[in-house]
């Protein structure tokens, strides 16, 4: 492959929410101090066109924070790349929604943890239940292609069949879900992990949702643990990298590999750092020790330069 | 109407209009440096728009065939990728396939892919025209082109 297919580019690390389980340090005031200026980015874009890259998806922290963003948006669609959103869902107002049609968004994936709002405020503290379905319905109105994506805690795995209901029946195309990575803001709070009892149940409960929404929304359950999914990626690389606020480019958002700075190198020589980086003794060394103790993954955040 | 609307009914038109530089600025006769800028944004806005060029180009009448939305093409050595970005499927093509999907894309329908193909290609045994049908078909149950 001559470039990546996929990028995940993480515009922000600031957000207007402090989510308990959130796998980021994202939260509001947390934007790192060295993101990328304009200038910067839409070279980063430039090479993405030129490229022919065909999927990017944008994230943070929450992207539309960043002060970019639509613009952003907006060169994307102009060229013919599909892209996708992922957001806490409290930025969609109409003028939003009708401007991502406009631009030939792919799909918004809306963060929706819960299915009340109460148990929506204890993942989400500050958040706003409605607001988020009132996004939601907003996007759907506008034509825009939504996805949903739930994050399960030991306090609101119990609702996630519940979401997945919800999520169809307001027009939603996907529903994912996966286990709690312990990273970022999750590794500090206590209790957070659903047991493995509780998982049991929820695999469980999303294989018959699977079932019963086929052919009408994609319910996309990963059971898989973070180690096993990172080992499959060591021998499956797959042609996505992740960049950060700052421009650098990781492995995978699970891995705290840094491969590249595309501030000051071109994103085929990235491409070409990433492609060996998959190689390098350091992350199969990293991998094994990942596996005997999990708790490594709460030094995400602390990235090395291969 | 957005720029990308207007570059489309452009295409399918044959109509262009071209309006005066806004910033009013001519070029003297013997500007070199000035000339090549104005080249190379051309080159530009001429690859950025031949993605939709090629969806537009030509008469799309009946079993015209296309991809269907959000499947994205690139060329590679090894010949090309679909890529489905709704169900974030890859579709990897040999030269064969990447040779059809190309016609695909220049316009071509079922009917006459394999003649359009017989014209670009050397196909004496009719080889490639009937693998071409048989690509098409699996694209088609794969929802990788537009009804």
């Amino acid at each position: 492959m001559r470039a990546p297919l996929y990028i995940g580019w993480q515009l922000t690390n600031a957000c207007d929410l402090a989510c308990v389980h959130c796998v980021e340090e994202s939260g509001p005031g947390r934007a790192f101090k060295d993101e990328m200026t304009r200038e910067q980015a839409f070279r980063v874009l430039e090479q993405i066109k030129d490229e022919q890259i065909p999927y990017v998806a944008f994230s943070g922290g929450e992207p539309f924070l960043h002060p970019h963003f639509m613009e952003m948006v907006a060169f994307l669609g102009a060229a013919g790349v599909s892209l996708k959103i992922e957001t806490n869902g409290r930025h969609l107002t109409e003028a939003a929604c009708s401007a991502l049609r406009d631009h030939g968004v792919r799909a918004v994936q809306v963060s929706l943890d819960a299915a009340s709002p109460e148990v929506y405020r204890r993942v989400r503290p500050a958040g706003d239940f409605e607001r988020t379905l009132a996004g939601i319905r907003c996007l759907r109105s506008q034509g825009v292609e939504v996805e949903v994506n739930f994050v399960p805690t030991a306090f609101s795995v119990h609702e996630a069949a519940e979401v997945a209901d919800l999520a169809f029946r307001e027009g939603v195309s996907a529903f994912y879900t996966g286990r709690l990575i312990l990273a970022g803001n999750a590794s500090r709070a206590r209790g957070l992990a659903p047991t493995e009892e509780q998982y049991r149940g929820f695999f469980e409960a999303m294989r018959a949702k699977a079932a019963e929404y086929k052919g009408r929304m994609l319910v996309r359950c990963h059971e898989m643990g973070i180690a096993e999914e990172v080992r499959y990626r060591m021998a499956n690389p797959a042609a996505l990298f992740v960049i950060i606020p700052d421009g650098r480019v990781k492995l995978l958002n699970a891995l705290p590999f840094v491969c590249g700075d595309l501030r000051s190198e071109s994103l085929p020589a990235v491409w070409k750092a990433f492609l060996a980086g998959w190689k390098s003794p350091k992350v199969a060394r990293f991998v094994a020790e990942f596996e005997r103790d999990p708790a490594l993954l709460q030094g995400l955040h602390r990235w090395i330069r291969l | 109407m957005g720029y990308a609307e207007l570059i489309r009914q452009a295409w399918r038109t044959g109509r262009f209009t071209a309006s005066p530089a806004p910033s009013g600025k001519r070029l003297a006769a013997g500007d070199a440096e000035g000339r090549g800028a104005i080249r190379g944004e051309m080159e530009e806005i001429v690859r950025r728009e031949s993605a939709d060029a090629l969806g537009c180009l030509g008469p799309r009448g009946e079993g015209t065939m296309k991809l269907a939305p959000f499947v994205k093409f690139r060329e590679e050595k090894f010949g090309a990728v679909l890529f489905e970005t709704r169900s974030e499927k890859v579709f990897t093509l040999n030269p064969t396939a990447a040779a059809v999907v190309r016609e695909i894309l220049a316009g071509a329908s079922e009917e006459d892919l394999g003649e359009r193909l017989k014209d670009r290609y050397s196909d004496p045994s009719g080889k490639l025209a009937e693998e071409a049908e048989t690509l098409v078909r699996q694209l088609r149950d794969k929802g990788l082109l537009a009804d």
